[in-house]
């Protein structure tokens, strides 16, 4: 496990004092480079999405459409990590622009914004790795943690996994429908149909756009739009579903019983952010095409400071972990997945949780 | 260089009516079509409004007067209503109010009187130059004259007060009005008075200067609003339908007068500059605009748990601060981020609810 040491309550208040002040200066120098940054993020957004389509509009013809797929797929991956993600999160609230506004901005995404701002915005980020709190911890088909109650289902996880790996953006829109609590008998019919309508009015929207829509403009060249938008949006599920299983599920994650909610000090919500989540180490791309995710505990730590800023944070967030002795958790791309992988297999089976010597 | 003319633009902006409404409608994103819109032209937008900057002119020693091309998308106004402008200054958008004529040819004068310090009047005086766009929201308010205008008016304007009674008083002349108008019009100086020329040209227009801090010229007064000086220049003012337009004192003192006296029909609107009290717990004004409207509150807890004390329901998640369920739109007012003490008084702005106190009095979209 993680070798991160306990603090004192002076000393957990003291970590949440110093990254107080991290967040405070940083918020001082935002401004104008932020927004012209993210209004450049939308407009390669939009662009590629515009570019991607067109070539896809020209047929099979091999080199156009394995360009057209790249062009959509990185069109749908910034638009649901770097714009999407962290202006729904109010980054760039600061811009007064109701483009830009955390509260109504929408996204290429199957998932509901609302839902999204709900379970992701609130739930998973106020209750980071709480057991029963968060539902983010394996979304309610995998076992990541010893500490969640093992179930035969579990057995096959492996193969959960890899179907939520493909579907990842519908498993994400359904996700707050809660299924599994619906089949488990918790939640009545009448409260699942209630919350309905707007799901399946955003899936039927975005699969009519992709797979009817699309494909009928493009005449002759309907299998080949088709076909394109599947795997744009197929490389998108790949990704995104990697890049966050990886940032709260590798090796040295922590998992946390509810109660360290009771009565939780700013200070203590600070370390929990930091045990729960793990960062990816790599090229300045890599941090892009996550959404800056990569930095999940500069992220965790900050949510509403703009993403593009957690590159320069983790430098002192790391420094200040390092004079607390608390483990900060990174790795490169492949290593920190080979640990998800790792537990998904492992924690497919019964087991139980390692104690920490005192 | 836009890639399409103005002109085409405007005639295309209301055949886009089947884009917003209707079934076609909830096919299209309102930011994704303007993304690609403004791409061809500044003005070809769903919903919102950009106007044209058409010239600038200074007037009096602190004013600078705009005129504005609005796109077709603009609704029009009634004279004396106000308008949201925004500018996007370094990156960051902001919002300020004010009291339009509109002209002959449809287009949009604004004055802009120059603030002590003030970021977006200072901008515009400095920065904006023809040929800018700028946005405008739709009109709003009910300072307005009825529909058949009344006989005998008074109008009562302090400082850019001035601007809503001015674009009443030329709705009128269009209209050829014979009626008897009276206006009294304070200011510090009479270099600041915008608009005296303009002023001076209406006909069966008498006009009272009251200048508060310079001695007065032939036919002018002196000194703040009173009753005396109401007394002395309007001894009919019980006869006349009243219109008072100034700073949130001016105002009030205009109020205090009319009641006192019991006279009939006085329509107002106060400039309410943000009321700054920095002590701990002080009684202010929390205005919900949406919902309940005015109800006391204080400056020392959140504006979450207030809402909350008052009855309101208003969406919250986390209450420290991270989720953003709670953001809201502030229209005016200044408020505290408990968290880092900054001190925000940017009228329309996203605040979140559950980490901000209000400082003074505070109007909130809820």
């Amino acid at each position: 496990m993680a070798t991160s040491r306990t603090l004192s309550p002076q000393e957990s208040e003291a970590f949440g004092q110093e990254l107080d002040a991290l967040r405070n200066r940083t918020l001082a120098d935002i401004g104008a480079a932020d927004a012209r940054y993210i209004r450049r993020v939308r407009a390669s957004v939009r662009l590629t999405e515009l570019a991607g389509r067109t070539l896809l509009f020209a047929g099979f013809f091999m080199p156009t459409w394995i360009v057209g797929v790249l062009l959509l797929a990185y069109s749908k991956i910034v638009d649901n990590m770097e714009l999407g993600h962290n202006v729904m999160h109010g980054q760039y609230d600061f811009m007064n622009d109701p483009e830009f506004s955390g509260k109504t901005y929408e996204w290429d995404h199957s998932s509901t914004s609302d839902a999204w701002r709900n379970t992701h915005n609130y739930q998973h980020h106020t209750y980071t790795n709480v057991l029963g709190k968060d539902h983010d911890i394996g979304y309610g088909t995998v076992r990541v943690f010893a500490e969640q109650r093992w179930r035969p289902f579990y057995l096959l996880q492996p193969l959960w996994a890899l179907l939520q790996a493909v579907l990842f953006e519908y498993a994400i829109a359904i996700f707050d429908l809660k299924l599994d609590r619906y089949f488990k008998g918790k939640i009545s019919k009448a409260e699942l149909a209630a919350k309905l309508p707007p799901v399946k009015r955003k899936l039927w929207r975005l699969f009519l756009k992709d797979f009817v829509i699309f494909p009928l403009l493009a005449g002759p060249h309907f299998l080949a739009v088709l076909a394109g938008n599947a795997l744009a949006s197929l490389l998108r599920n790949l990704w995104t579903f990697t890049v966050i299983f990886c940032g709260h599920f590798t090796e040295h994650a922590e998992v946390f019983p509810a109660s360290v909610l009771k009565n939780e000090t700013r200070g203590a919500w600070y370390v929990r952010q930091l045990r729960g989540s793990s960062n990816l180490s790599g090229s300045r791309l890599l941090h892009f095409m996550t959404g800056n995710l990569s930095h999940q505990i500069e992220h965790h730590l900050f949510p509403d400071l703009p993403a593009r800023r957690y590159a320069t944070l983790a430098v002192e967030v790391r420094e200040i972990c390092q004079r607390y002795g608390q483990h900060y958790n990174t790795g490169s791309f492949a290593g920190q997945f080979l640990t998800v992988l790792a537990r998904i297999f492992r924690h497919a089976f019964p087991s139980r949780p390692v104690v920490k010597p005192a | 260089m836009p890639l399409l003319p103005a002109a085409l633009v405007n005639r295309l902006l209301p055949q886009l009516r089947p884009l917003r409404r209707g079934a076609l409608a909830s096919l299209v994103r309102e930011d994704i079509f303007d993304f690609y819109g403004r791409l061809l032209h500044p003005q070809l937008q769903l919903h919102r409004v950009f106007a044209r900057v058409l010239s600038c002119r200074e007037e009096g020693d602190s004013s600078l007067v705009l005129t504005l091309a609005p796109s077709a998308n603009w609704r029009g106004m009634q004279p004396g209503q106000h308008v949201a402008l925004t500018v996007d200054i370094d990156g960051i958008r902001h919002t300020r109010r004010y009291s339009p004529s509109v002209l002959p040819g449809g287009q949009v004068e604004i004055t802009v009187k120059r603030q002590e310090g003030g970021l977006v009047s200072g901008w515009l005086h400095e920065q904006a130059k023809p040929g800018d766009y700028l946005e405008l929201g739709q009109a709003e308010g009910d300072f307005v004259l009825p529909a058949t205008p009344p006989a005998k008016l008074l109008l009562l304007a302090a400082g850019s007060g001035i601007t809503p009674l001015l674009a009443m008083l030329r709705a009128l002349r269009a209209q050829a009005y014979q009626g008897d108008v009276v206006m009294l019009y304070y200011g510090r100086r009479r270099a600041n008075l915008a608009h005296l020329t303009d002023l001076a040209s209406f006909p069966g227009l008498r006009l009272h200067i009251c200048l508060t801090g310079e001695a007065p010229g032939d036919g002018e007064s002196s000194g703040r609003f009173s009753a005396a000086q109401l007394d002395e220049l309007v001894p009919d003012a019980a006869e006349r339908r009243a219109y008072a337009c100034g700073a949130h004192g001016f105002v009030a003192s205009v109020r205090a007068v009319w009641q006192a006296r019991a006279l009939p029909a006085l329509a107002d609107e106060a400039f309410t500059p943000p009321v700054w009290q920095a002590a701990d717990d002080l009684p202010i004004t929390l205005t919900f605009a949406r919902s309940v409207g005015q109800l006391p509150g204080r400056t020392g807890s959140t504006l979450l748990e207030q809402a909350e004390a008052l009855g309101l329901r208003p969406a919250f998640g986390c209450r420290m601060g991270i989720c953003n369920t709670c953001s809201c739109h502030k229209r005016t007012g200044a408020v505290r981020d408990l968290r880092t003490g900054l001190v925000s008084t940017e009228p329309d702005e996203a605040i979140r609810l559950c980490i901000s106190a209000p400082v003074g009095d505070v109007i909130l979209d809820l």
